[in-house]
């Protein structure tokens, strides 16, 4: 399986967003 | 930190993403390497479960105020992410150039196996996890927090707060973890994208599923523990 380079990037990106948006739900007042 | 409504939301949200992601792995690398995400993915959340009741643990053991609890649960997970990725990394390396550590790595989790079938189930939990007794032997961790800070000073001496021991040993709890977990999904596929992709998405839904057992735990043994901790040896 030959994973070209921006398939990983787009990957990393997409978790980084994901965790972000996650951050800023928990940091959010409850 | 969330309700278990909102959790369940968000654990489903990500599960329907791990799909949709395993979706297209099948359509555009072939069944083959689809069908090893989803069985990696399958693994990683199976094997994730025991993680989220030792993560609860800590969050108790440390009296993590409940407004933190979210954020210290991510934090902690987001490191581990990149441990894991480093861990996957090495694997990689070392599957494709001896590839003897494969079969290191198989003989590695029959022992595992076998120390978890001799393991004695001691009726007694009020002992706290190991990595939170090594970090309050060598961390000067403060007994109060400090906000969402990670040290405060007092007596004009510079302290961590009980919020970075507690990211940390999340962090390193969820890696000590992962040293079964990868072994194990390596032995179902070699490629390191499905490994990472895998522990990734199992990873993006931890901090909600840890929020739903918390939720679940609060009046169960663990409260009891809770209180024991936050009268005794919280800081």
């Amino acid at each position: 399986m030959n994973v070209p380079l921006w398939v990983w990037i787009s990957v990393l990106v997409g978790i980084a967003a994901i965790f972000t948006v996650s951050l800023f739900s928990a940091a959010r007042p409850t | 930190m969330i309700g278990v409504a909102e959790a369940s939301k968000w654990v489903t949200a990500y599960v329907c993403l791990a799909v949709l992601f395993g979706i297209g792995v099948f359509i555009f690398a072939g069944p083959q390497y689809g069908g090893e995400f989803f069985a990696g993915y399958a693994t990683e959340y199976a094997l994730s479960i025991d993680n989220l009741f030792v993560f609860v643990i800590l969050l108790t053991s440390f009296a993590v105020p409940r407004e933190l609890q979210g954020r210290v649960v991510l934090i902690g997970i987001m490191i581990a992410l990149v441990l894991r990725g480093a861990l996957i990394a090495v694997g990689a390396v070392l599957i494709s150039t001896f590839s003897w550590v494969f079969y290191l790595f198989g003989l590695f989790l029959v022992i595992t196996a076998w120390r978890l079938a001799r393991e004695k189930h001691d009726e007694d939990d009020s002992k706290e996890p190991g990595t939170v007794a090594l970090l309050r032997r060598f961390l000067p961790v403060s007994e109060q927090y400090n906000g969402t800070k990670m040290t405060i000073r007092i007596d004009g001496k510079k302290l961590f707060t009980p919020m970075f021991a507690v990211i940390l040993a999340l962090g390193v709890t969820d890696v000590l973890f992962a040293l079964d977990s990868i072994p194990a999904i390596f032995g179902l596929t070699k490629e390191p994208f499905l490994v990472f992709t895998a522990n990734a998405s199992r990873s993006s839904a931890c901090p909600s599923c840890t929020s739903c057992s918390a939720r679940c735990c609060s009046g169960w043994s663990i409260s009891r523990r809770a209180s024991r901790s936050s009268s005794g040896s919280s800081g």
